[in-house]
């Protein structure tokens, strides 16, 4: 009984200890490089004055994933290169219920915060081994994991694979 | 009704079976028609943006606008250009790219914006440089195309919004399909339900009306148990096929001094002391279907044997024929009974000796008195005194009197005897009836009295009989009325009581005056 009783005292304590490590994020640092990813609204963390800019360095330090994905836009599986989106949102401290995702091409789609939570949707910058330019749908690229998840196969998730991706509104 | 049911849940089955496949098949016509619907949607527009309809600015339009409105602004007209370079990439390449190609009409105007595109790439770094000439030469490129390129993307879009109709039409008949297929289901699935619960229903009620019974059987059977188990009868039944005993009680393996699990499976022969009696005990059963009170005796485990009183019933028992025998000891009142006969047979027997005993001993005494009647008569004869002959007339009444006793003995010790013979003689009834009448009247003279004879006029005169013997039963019952009458008159009356082809039956009846005695003997 003590013993259970001082096991659930630790236990408790390394909760907290998770907890306020969470909350007591690292602040953003400022981007060195060109800015490719703008994210506003409802965040906790910024590096600017409202806003959270990335530069692809940024990006990167937020734990690079391959994934091999289909989209209906390209031909076969692709080795996709990128960050996961709920990785973005944490890294923000994002608080809201949807993000409002613009492209440099004026498209505009609001898409669920809990797109990201459910499933492991990438934010690719590479194909391949190479970037991504803007002349192959870059700098940035949300990709749903349609070929995993069969679910996602639907307008709405196709309408929200937003490619040349530059800017996040957290609403 | 088992077969109505199962029939029916059978349809039911094969309904929802159906239905099921159906609306398996529909499914996945929507999945495929969701593929397609994504292709379209995903194309549909495209070169207007995303996937919907952002409006596609060539680098011309660009150049145009910048030129026109903002003041020319070179990077914004690279990017432009690498947007409209990816767009164009778009309808070339992946699942959107073989939708396009469809539209073989439009091929050309495809090729051609590629080719714009590749012409006019390297003019780029000097349009990014700030070289107005450059802008306007890409601008001349795509100038001409625009009027083609703004005509494709119209009628890809329309017929991007006509698919999507036509998928949506479809996709909705197909789901009204699924609708249609799933109420059926529901329907069935509900028929099934309470089918399943209705038959629950039934099952439950056959089941406790079932128990029901069974306890009511249970204690019949125990209330039979008691009472096979406290009759004092032996209760046995056997087979009829095989004679092996199926049954006993425990007055049977009492009496047969066997237990019952001996008993059981035994051939009912052994018990059986005549097999003979067994055979007609069970042809008599087989042929009236009960038999009672047969005397039959039975073999005990310990090589005795008893007398059973036994009766016996041909049963159907879950189909089979056995025989159900009834068996009451009579042993000892069978004992008692041979006791009872050896002592009457014995009682007979002396009775008997000793009428053998009196008819020899009568014929012993005759023999001397025939001598002394003889000499008696012959000393009469001779000449006497008169107190002489009144002595010898008093022995000579004597002895005749002494000599129809004896006869009487004789005759009485004969029928004792079983000696009494009767003579099978022909005869004449009137002449015979007339002489003994004739002598008997003469004593009824002597007495004072009359006489008469009556015979019926329809009697037959030659007979077959012993005359002799109807001449002493008519002197001894005509002697006795004679002796008993005071005065007047005695009438013999001879009928027919029966008369058939070959037998006679005679009444003769002895009518005497005041006093009420009727003789009768018949013959």
């Amino acid at each position: 009984m003590l013993h259970s009783t001082f096991l659930r005292i630790i236990f408790t304590l390394l909760l907290l200890g998770a907890i306020s490590h969470g909350l007591a994020q690292e602040p953003l640092t400022r981007p060195a490089g060109e800015v490719i990813l703008t994210i506003t609204g409802a965040i906790s963390q910024t590096n600017a004055p409202g806003k959270a800019e990335f530069d692809l360095a940024m990006l990167k330090a937020l734990g690079v994933r391959e994934r091999r994905l289909t989209t209906p836009w390209t031909d076969g599986v692709q080795a996709f290169e990128g960050v996961l989106m709920r990785d973005v949102m944490k890294a923000v401290g994002a608080t809201g219920q949807e993000v409002f995702a613009s492209a440099l091409n004026d498209y505009a789609i609001t898409i669920p915060l809990d797109d990201f939570t459910q499933y492991p949707i990438l934010l690719a910058f590479a194909a391949n081994g190479k970037l991504l330019t803007r002349r192959d749908k870059g700098p940035l690229w949300i990709i749903y994991p349609t070929n995993e998840f069969s679910e996602l196969e639907s307008a709405t998730y196709v309408a929200r694979s937003v490619w040349q991706l530059d800017r996040l509104d957290v609403r | 009704m088992s077969t109505r049911r199962n029939f029916a849940y059978g349809l039911l089955a094969l309904i929802v079976t159906v239905f099921t496949v159906s609306v398996l098949a529909n499914l996945s016509r929507l999945n495929r028609l969701q593929t397609q619907f994504i292709a379209t949607a995903a194309g549909g527009g495209v070169l207007g943006g995303q996937p919907s309809g952002v409006r596609a600015v060539t680098p011309a339009e660009c150049v145009e606008e910048q030129s026109r409105y903002r003041g020319f602004e070179p990077s914004e007209v690279a990017k432009r250009f690498d947007i409209f370079w990816s767009r164009v990439a778009i309808l070339e390449e992946g699942e959107v790219g073989k939708w396009a190609s469809a539209f073989s009409q439009y091929e050309g105007t495809l090729r051609s914006l590629r080719q714009a595109l590749e012409k006019t790439d390297p003019l780029l770094p000097a349009i990014e440089r700030g070289d107005p000439a450059a802008a306007t030469k890409m601008h001349d490129v795509f100038e001409p195309l625009t009027g083609s390129l703004h005509k494709m993307i119209l009628a890809l879009a329309l017929n991007d919004i006509e698919e999507t109709v036509k998928l949506r039409n479809t996709a909705q008949q197909e789901l009204h399909g699924i609708g249609f297929y799933l109420i059926g289901i529901l329907i069935c699935g509900t028929f099934i339900i309470l089918l399943l619960v209705w038959q629950m229903r039934t099952t439950v009620r056959e089941t406790v009306s079932r128990q029901q019974a069974q306890g009511a059987l249970r204690q019949r059977e125990a209330q039979f148990r008691i009472i096979t188990e406290t009759s004092p009868a032996a209760i046995l039944t056997s087979r009829l096929s095989d004679g092996k005993i199926v049954f006993c009680n425990p007055a049977a393996s009492e009496l047969i001094l066997m237990p019952e699990q001996a008993l059981l499976g035994r051939a009912d022969r052994e018990l059986y002391c005549r097999e003979e009696e067994r055979h007609v005990l069970i042809k008599a059963v087989q042929e009236h279907g009960q038999i009672r009170n047969y005397e039959i005796t039975f073999n005990r485990a310990d090589n005795t044997t008893f007398w059973g009183l036994t009766s016996a019933d041909l049963l159907d028992l879950d189909g089979q024929s056995v025989v159900l025998l009834v068996i009451v000891d009579i042993t000892e009142r069978k004992y008692a009974e041979q006791a009872l006969r050896q002592a009457k047979d014995a009682a007979e027997a002396a009775n008997r000796a000793k009428s053998e005993f009196l008819a020899n001993m009568s014929h012993e005494i005759r023999t001397p008195m025939n001598a002394i009647v003889g000499m008696t008569d012959l000393v009469l004869d001779s000449e006497l005194t008169k107190d002489q002959r009144a002595h010898l007339s008093l022995v000579k009444a004597s002895v005749d009197a002494l000599l129809v006793i004896i006869n009487e003995i004789l005759d009485f010790s004969s029928i004792e005897a079983g000696k009494l013979r009767f003579n099978n003689t022909d005869f004449q009834l009137r002449p015979e009836l007339a002489e003994t009448i004739q002598t008997m009247q003469l004593r009824a003279e002597q007495e004072g009295l009359a006489l008469h004879c009556d015979i019926a006029p329809d009697l037959p005169d030659g007979l077959l009989g012993d005359p002799g013997r109807l001449r002493q039963v008519l002197i001894n019952l005509l002697g006795n009325a004679i002796k008993f009458t005071e005065a007047g008159e005695i009438r013999l009356q001879v009928t027919a009581e029966s008369i058939a082809a070959d037998r006679i039956a005679l009444r003769f009846a002895v009518r005497i005056p005041a006093s009420g005695f009727r003789w009768i003997s018949s013959r």
